[in-house]
């Protein structure tokens, strides 16, 4: 889900809250694949403090909601909207989503290293979490 | 701050070596990962403790740079012997304000930084624990 303008913007920084630190990592390591520079939040308090943070130039946020709450991702995305207005922010509901999402943002980012795929992602998640629980 | 891109610096180690940073208050976290990315470093971070175990369980990072002082289930201290026990070759560097460590933590760390220490500490310590040339 989109929460705001086009997609087509050409950011550099992009904030990921996301609360499960799997996903979070591999959708992370991913855009700083196209060369984005990527902040990463584990909630929305940490979000918060990034955004206030002047000198971090942040230009989107990718907020993965279903680790945080959907009511939370939808407080983050009012809270920019009253505090940050030129922001754009990208709610996705799910680790799906989440990846669709950041490879709308890397085809329209600072570098397209190779054909992003986000099911490339959610499969590395996925190979994470077997690692993990094996 | 400075989020430059580690792709566009030239990095200091030839094969980029995978550092897990715990830390979590975000923005010295990201200070220091976008420190990190800047000579070179493959960078992991995670908010707290828990996050790093997680992270543990899917990646192998070949150093780990922690707090002590973290919200979660177990702080820095609990980190450090879990990754002692369970990953004895990583070595951890423990970077902390206010910490009396007793002798077995002495020895199990491979580093302790004091807070506040500069980013040229932590890289030169980072640097001779992977007996990485400077």
């Amino acid at each position: 889900m989109t929460d705001g303008k086009s997609a087509d913007l050409a950011a550099k920084s992009i904030l990921i809250v996301d609360g499960d630190i799997i996903s979070r990592h591999a959708i992370a390591a991913y855009l700083c694949d196209c060369a984005f520079a990527v902040v990463e939040a584990a909630n929305i308090d940490e979000a918060k403090i990034a955004l206030g943070e002047a000198s971090l130039n942040i230009d989107a946020i990718l907020c993965e909601s279903s680790a945080l709450g959907s009511q939370n991702g939808f407080k983050l995305a009012n809270w920019v909207r009253i505090n940050r207005p030129e922001l754009e922010v990208k709610l996705a509901g799910g680790l799906e989503k989440a990846a669709e999402a950041a490879g709308q943002l890397c085809e329209s980012g600072p570098r397209l290293a190779r054909p992003y795929e986000p099911d490339a992602v959610v499969a590395y998640v996925t190979r994470l979490r077997a690692t993990r629980s094996s | 701050m400075n989020l430059k891109v580690a792709a566009s610096n030239a990095p200091l180690v030839a094969v980029p070596k995978c550092i897990l940073v715990v830390e979590d208050e975000p923005l010295i976290r990201l200070v220091i990962c976008d420190d990190l990315r800047e000579a070179g470093f493959d960078v992991v971070e995670a908010c707290n403790a828990d996050e790093a175990i997680v992270l543990l369980a899917a990646l192998t990072p070949d150093l780990i740079s922690s707090d002590v002082q973290m919200p979660g289930s177990i702080d820095g201290s609990g980190l450090l012997a879990f990754v002692k026990k369970t990953y004895p070759h990583i070595p951890v560097i423990i970077a902390s304000g206010n910490w009396d460590p007793t002798a077995k933590e002495m020895e199990s760390a491979a580093r302790i930084l004091t807070k506040p220490f500069t980013a040229d500490a932590l890289l030169k310590a980072i640097q001779e624990e992977l007996d990485i040339d400077g």
